[in-house]
């Protein structure tokens, strides 16, 4: 599907607002319409003001890119609509971006997001020799490694993001696995970019990425970042790339069934967050759970809510830095933050950097810091590593 | 059942699963979506495994079953 | 007109209030065939204390309000004809109580059909309400004021039948309760023994009042359930059909379906019967009842019973049916809208060809489908036309096939259901002049400014 079929085709949209909802309908499950509530948020809104835009009936306005870039593209739409379009939804919104992106016309937070990565290669503008500050000495890739790391922009540079690129790397030396990383010649994988619209931007960096991976000899690449898994997966071969991709969670799953990660005892009521990149977008649910499960002591609790049926963070379409759904109680990251501790587990596990930097921040604006902790999977798994292996 | 009223349905039905208890049948082989229909469920509630000979096939080929009827 | 602007964000805070072009326009609009107008405001109350000062505000200043659940009855009842103030009540979410001895629920104006069906799943498995086949968005609160109808309407009437007691918000601010609850803590009744007050609110299309609260009957819920499809090509044959069927008392729900594709469909007419049981015997014996009932018809071979298979089953006994609203898209248009006249059975020949003769004539694509009432003593038909909203001349031709159906449903005595603008005017041209006097007066009473959804049940 082109994004420029969305022209001819976004009429279809009903206004039925199944996609407000999960696959029972308990609470709301589209972010932006849970959190703004008005009906303009939700996406049949979106839908029906994109084909108003493109009528001429309505002109762009700040509001209107509002409510069109707090759509986090999580993909739950998709997953609940009953009609035979369901699965392009996310591509017309994307494709109506890309056009607004064309005729200069998109709010100053998305244009700064675009400056950011083009000039640093990052959306969170910091400096592109700091790109590898995280890694403590950990491996640039030469050819002949077996996987190419690919820790991202929040890996690389998020507080959080860098813990989990640490811990995942210490995981991945201890099981003797054969990687290494791109370090300040990693340029942002797009993701976001292309969800942005900025089509040209995005080619630009698959065309840099493929470049260097090519130049390596690069076969297998993993990921630390469902969003970046997405993207080279999905989208990088179309331009030319051809690798295997794994997400890490796949990879340590992998190790964990091998035995080449033993877990030894780690005392935890672990609750699992579907990352929307990982899950609906790639329909992959049970590995990072298989490995939660394989650690004793840990007992997995699922939120009412899970697998096709999760609630996004918040964070996705370029939210996790412009943050567009903040503020409130309703801010999507803090409602599941709440979903989470209500099963009764004291930790909240994640396996994508924005949902981790997301829920870290909602754990402290719903005051349950030291009640529940927040956790990427390669934390917990290197955490219930006996001292000596980690 | 649809062409004859409950009680002759139903008679036709209940002798039809009777002789496949009655033989040890495992499992019942459906050629038939229309026989499967009305009488997978029934067939599963009496012990016995209802499955389609598409299906039969999959499973010799090493594939899994895709529908699966259990009482 | 921004000192209301302003007067509203006081009201319900900055977040839930908007003047913005988009949502004016959004809420301007429903998915039907009615022409749009657009608001001036669109406000979210959160309690009753909201709604109750926006009323006076908008009394004070003489502007409209439009109350709105999800839009969904595609007849353009949410459109704000004169402008003013769209009041969307989904923010008004909470299930208040449920009284589990006496079978009721209380609930905010804005829950939604979905969320009363799943906390009773999870907190009352052993209840439940009468959820219409709409999309689970819409409003428990809207349904009743339309008389919309669900899965137990054929056991027990019309949704608006199962009101058990309302609160309201007066056209002139006043909160008032209304049954049971006006005199103690119990929602068991929504007028008897007292005067039916209720009267005044359901079926008024929003023009006498604002639902703050809505008290509702709730019914057992059964652990098993199971569809038989009862199939005939003799249309004049269904109301008979109906009659026998409902004789035996033993059916949840009756729906009768006809529609040109897929075409192993096409010239047939369904009938979905819906049984429920707490154990397999009592299952079968109602099985074995209903199919005895029909039992002739079998024998004459001029009707009988459908196998269907698990997938069919399971998109039937969906409730709501989810596979109902992808009729939209039947012209990958996104659009459909139904006149749903209430007539008696004896109708129902009629109307089934009817139905398809306009689709012939105005060249769109139809669904005919009925509800059975109450046992039988009317039912609901569906003349539903898809469209495809980017085809205006298909627009139009599906207005006058249904601008033709309701005319001959109300020339032959049915009654048109949650009538658009249009129909409500064929109604009132067809009414008994004291009654649609007193109907006007009782209006003016209760809205002596005229402010609660303008130009619906107006005559001009």
């Amino acid at each position: 599907m082109q994004q420029q079929d969305y022209v001819s085709q976004i009429h279809r949209c009903f206004r039925c607002g199944y996609c407000k909802f999960p696959t029972d309908y308990s609470s709301f499950n589209c972010p932006p319409y849970r959190r703004f509530r008005f009906d303009t948020y939700s996406t049949s809104g979106r839908l029906w003001l994109i084909y108003a835009w493109l009528k001429g009936e309505i002109e762009w306005s700040e509001h209107l890119a509002e409510v069109l870039y707090t759509c986090t593209t999580c993909k739950n739409c998709t997953e609940q609509c009953p009609m035979k379009f369901a699965p392009d939804i996310v591509d017309w919104i994307v494709g109506a971006r890309s056009d607004m992106v064309e005729k200069g016309r998109i709010p100053p937070r998305v244009a700064h997001f675009f400056e950011a990565v083009y000039g640093y290669g990052n959306p969170l503008k910091l400096l592109r020799s700091d790109r590898a500050a995280w890694a403590n000495g950990t491996k640039m890739y030469a050819p002949g490694d077996e996987y190419l790391l690919y820790v991202g922009c929040l890996g690389s540079y998020d507080e959080n993001g860098q813990k989990m690129a640490r811990s995942l790397a210490d995981l991945l030396n201890a099981a003797g696995v054969s990687f290494g990383i791109l370090g300040s010649d990693e340029e942002c994988c797009g993701n976001e970019v292309y969800m942005l619209g900025e089509m040209g931007l995005f080619q630009t960096l698959v065309e840099k990425n493929n470049q260097k991976f090519k130049e390596l000899g690069v076969k297998k690449i993993v990921t630390i970042c469902p969003h970046g898994y997405n993207a080279i997966k999905n989208r990088y071969p179309a331009l030319g790339a051809s690798f295997e991709v794994y997400h890490y969670t796949q990879l340590l799953n992998d190790l964990v069934e091998k035995n080449k990660v033993k877990p030894s005892r780690n005392k935890a009521k672990v609750t699992y967050q579907d990352p929307c990149f990982l899950g609906r977008y790639n329909k992959i649910y049970e590995e990072p759970r298989q490995i939660l499960r394989s650690i004793p002591g840990v007992e997995l609790v699922e939120m009412e809510k899970n697998r096709a049926d999760a609630f996004c963070c918040g964070g996705g379409g370029g939210n996790f830095v412009m943050d567009l759904l903040a503020g409130g109680e309703e801010s999507p990251a803090r409602v599941r933050v709440r979903e989470a501790y209500a099963t009764g587990a004291d930790t909240l596990a994640v396996a994508c950097p924005s949902c981790l930097t997301m829920f870290t921040d909602a754990v402290k604006a719903e005051d349950l810091d030291g009640k529940l902790a927040v956790k990427d999977i390669s934390q917990i798994l290197r955490e219930s590593l006996p001292a000596k292996k980690r | 059942m649809t062409s004859k009223g409950y009680d002759a349905g139903h008679d036709v039905q209940k002798r039809n699963i009777d002789d496949m208890v009655k033989f040890g049948a495992e499992y019942c082989v459906f050629n038939c979506p229309a026989c499967w229909d009305p009488l997978a469920e029934k067939v599963a509630r009496r012990g016995i495994k209802p499955i389609h000979i598409i299906d039969l096939c999959k499973l010799a080929i090493g594939e899994k079953q895709a529908v699966e009827v259990t009482a | 007109m921004s000192d209301l602007y302003e007067a509203l964000v006081k009201i319900v805070g900055k977040d839930y209030a908007s003047n913005h072009h988009e949502e004016r326009y959004f809420y301007g609009r429903d998915p039907g065939l009615m022409t749009p107008h657009e608001a001036d405001y669109v406000v979210m109350p959160r309690t009753t204390e909201e709604v109750q000062e926006i009323v006076k505000l908008a009394n004070k200043e003489k502007v409209p309000i439009v109350p709105k659940g999800a839009g969904l009855a595609l007849t353009g009842l949410v459109i704000p004809l004169k402008g003013g103030i769209v009041m969307d009540m989904k923010r008004m979410d909470k299930i208040l109580e449920v009284n589990e001895g006496a079978r009721y629920v209380v609930v905010e104006g804005g829950v939604s059909q979905g969320a009363l069906r799943e906390y009773l799943k999870e907190h009352h498995p052993n209840l439940r309400h009468s959820v219409p086949e709409a999309p689970p968005i819409t409003t428990i609160a809207a349904n009743v004021v339309i008389h919309g109808q669900g899965r137990l309407t054929n056991q027990y009437g019309f949704n608006s039948d199962m009101v058990n007691g309302l609160e309201v918000v007066l056209p002139t601010g006043e909160i008032c309760k209304i049954g049971s609850c006006s005199v103690g803590p119990y929602w068991f009744s929504k007028g008897p023994p007292l005067p039916d007050l209720s009267g005044l609110f359901l079926g008024w299309l929003g023009t006498t009042g604002i639902l703050t609260k809505v008290g509702l009957k709730l019914y057992p819920k059964k652990k098993i359930k199971d569809l038989e499809i009862f199939v005939t090509d003799k249309e004049e044959l269904v109301p008979d059909i109906i009659f026998k069927i409902t004789h035996t008392e033993m059916v949840e729900d009756l729906a009768i379906w006809a529609q040109e594709r897929p075409l192993m469909f096409r010239g047939n007419y369904h009938i979905n019967i819906f049984i429920t049981a707490d154990s397999a015997d009592e299952l079968e014996m109602k099985r074995k009842m209903i199919y005895d009932s029909v039992q002739e018809y079998i024998d004459s071979k001029d009707a009988g019973f459908m196998t269907m298979n698990l997938d069919m089953r399971r998109e039937f006994m969906d409730n709501p049916q989810k596979s109902m609203t992808a009729f939209a898209d039947v012209r990958r248009g996104g659009g459909f809208e139904y006149a749903g006249p209430i007539i008696p059975l004896e109708l129902y020949p009629e109307c089934a060809r009817k139905v398809a003769e306009l689709a012939v004539k105005y060249r769109v694509v139809y669904g005919g489908s009925g509800r059975v009432i109450h046992g039988g003593h009317c039912m609901m038909f569906s003349f539903a036309y898809a469209f495809n909203r980017a085809d205006l001349d298909e627009m139009g031709r599906a207005r006058g096939a249904l601008h033709e159906a309701a005319e001959f449903v109300a020339d032959k005595g049915g009654v048109l259901w949650k009538p658009n603008i249009d129909e409500q005017k064929i109604m009132m041209e067809r009414m008994d002049p004291n009654t649609l006097k007193l109907m006007m007066d009782i209006k003016k009473l209760l809205d002596p400014n005229g402010i609660m959804n303008p130009g619906n049940w107006e005559v001009k």
